[in-house]
């Protein structure tokens, strides 16, 4: 099984402009963090996919052929969508039983062990889950898939932080245990930065950046120190912003150059994820 | 293809349904046996084939939403989906019109009224056993006709927008209602082709008086089948999650 490339992706609903001309390439066994802001087009990319819904031109290519209705080919994919597709009046063991049905990879063992880890409870219909036991679900279901490719569309929406922990902690599980590609759309930034290797960032339907993490992150830096110290620093800086704690300051900075002098006083470290990102989407709007 | 467990949850997600209707049916016609021999007069029972027909449609009409749902989050395809479905609703139907002949035979013995498929059946032939098998096929097809009706209309209205479904809701029935009948009064009448009576001679030439007439039945029949298992597969083949 080789990598999945989206070739001249448009997506039009009516007059707007889903996604514009995407052209990218999951590679196995990887990672992805795909990032942008509401209505940038991440959840039309992923049902894009999972062939849940059709480009209006572009295809879909995996070993060379078109996803569109291949039942080899789709069955590669598993997608664990924001929005609910599982029958609400099953209850959690139904869709195990019925998903491994459907799904042979599917690690039922594995599956019931997540759930007693999240407490989720089986013997409960899908109707009456709250939302945060909804994403558990769909989360459990997509991480004992094993399919080739896992797609996650906000996989930490509504749970609260020791969840939110578990799961990243399990993806990383499976990651290790599996030849797989997990791609996770979400907006906890600084929460995932620590787990993906690419990062895709789509704004306004276009990838305006597709790139390893340390690439990115290489591309501006972060000074902190004494707010005069820092100020004086940066006045000639692109600095896209700064937090300010009693007498000390940090600034985020952009710029790929290297540092070459430094006041003793001011301390460099790695730019934040997420004000890069607000920088690069926010930049991309404007123009 | 995985076509087995897509099969086995479409069966299994109107199987309650089916369980529900056959209790009602049973209880109608107990209530109905147990009123004959208690109260004078008559007691006349409808068609069961003809309430299994409402009921197939209705269920087709239920039966689309909850499994492609489940399909698309399966990572099955809009292929496998639209087999799954002529698979079950042939299981469906085949099993329902097995029940309803047995009941049938069954209940001739204590009410006399014929069903309407069994009158149908029965017309070519005087001997028992081929009429009921005839019967038996003859539901089946009309049936599935009926099942895949209703899949077609909620396929309709799944696929089109909010004009288009207002369209086809107000235009059909309304053309049914009143456009035929003014058509027919003042446009086929004055031209001496009356529409209604073409129809009319249509049936009777379907009739199936003799084998021939029987196997053109089949044809027809097979032929409603085929067309509506196409219309939905062109519908399906683009259907998108929403």
């Amino acid at each position: 099984m080789s990598n999945i490339n989206l070739v001249n992706i448009n997506k039009n609903y009516r007059d707007v402009a889903a996604l514009k001309n995407v052209n990218l390439t999951f590679e196995r066994n990887k990672i992805y963090g795909l990032l942008g802001r509401n209505g940038a087009g991440k959840t039309t990319l992923l049902n894009i996919l999972s062939n849940r819904i059709f480009p209006t031109s572009g295809q879909v290519v995996i070993d060379d052929k078109n996803i569109n209705d291949i039942p080899k080919q789709i069955s590669n994919i598993y997608l664990s969508g924001e929005s609910n597709l599982l029958p609400e009046s099953m209850k959690v063991k139904e869709i195990f039983k019925w998903t491994k049905e459907f799904i042979p990879s599917f690690d039922g063992e594995l599956a019931l062990r997540l759930a007693q880890a999240f407490e989720l409870p089986i013997k409960k219909r899908v109707q009456s889950l709250s939302t945060g036991y909804l994403t558990i679900l769909k989360d459990i279901l997509a991480l004992c898939a094993n399919t080739e490719f896992v797609f996650f569309d906000e996989p930490v929406l509504g749970l609260d932080a020791n969840h939110r922990e578990m799961f990243y902690k399990f993806l990383l599980e499976c990651y290790v245990n599996n030849d797989s590609t997990y791609v996770v759309s979400t907006h906890h930034i600084d929460e995932v930065a620590n787990i993906i290797e690419n990062i895709i960032i789509i704004n306004e339907g276009s990838i305006i950046r597709d790139t390893t993490c340390e690439s990115l992150l290489s591309e501006g830096y972060t000074i902190s120190g004494k707010i005069e110290d820092v100020d004086k620093y940066i006045a000639d800086k692109n600095v896209i912003g700064f937090d300010t704690l009693a007498n000390t300051k940090s600034a985020y900075i952009l710029s790929a150059e290297k540092i070459t002098e430094l006041p003793e006083s001011l301390q460099v470290s790695r730019i934040n994820l997420q004000k890069l990102f607000i920088e690069l989407t926010k930049k991309e709007a404007s123009k | 293809m995985k076509i087995s467990p897509s099969v086995k949850f479409h069966i299994s997600s109107i199987k309650n349904a089916i369980v529900v209707f056959y209790i009602v049916i049973v209880a109608t016609m107990g209530t109905g046996v147990y009123l004959t021999q208690r109260i004078q007069g008559v007691v006349k029972f409808g068609d069961i084939s003809f309430s299994s027909i409402i009921f197939l449609f209705v269920i087709g009409i239920m039966f689309f939403r909850t499994p492609f749902n489940m399909l698309m989050q399966s990572s099955m395809t809009r292929k496998e989906l639209w087999k799954s479905f002529i698979i079950s609703s042939l299981i469906i139907s085949a099993f329902m019109s097995a029940i309803d002949t047995i009941m049938a035979v069954v209940s001739s013995f204590i009410i006399s009224d014929a069903s309407i498929v069994s009158a149908i059946s029965g017309a070519y032939t005087n001997n028992a056993g081929l009429s009921i098998i005839n019967t038996f096929f003859l539901q089946l097809f009309l049936y599935m006709i009926s099942f895949s009706s209703g899949y077609f209309i909620r396929l309709i209205y799944y696929r089109g927008n909010n004009l288009f479904r207002v369209i086809i809701s107000v235009f059909v029935p309304t053309f049914l209602l009143i456009g035929l009948p003014v058509l027919e009064t003042y446009v086929f009448i004055p031209m001496n082709c009356s529409l209604f009576s073409t129809v009319d001679f249509l049936v009777r030439a379907i009739s199936p008086a003799n084998i021939l007439g029987l196997l053109f039945l089949y044809v027809f029949l097979f032929s409603n089948l085929a067309l509506l298992s196409l219309f939905n597969k062109l519908l399906i083949k683009r259907a998108e999650v929403r």
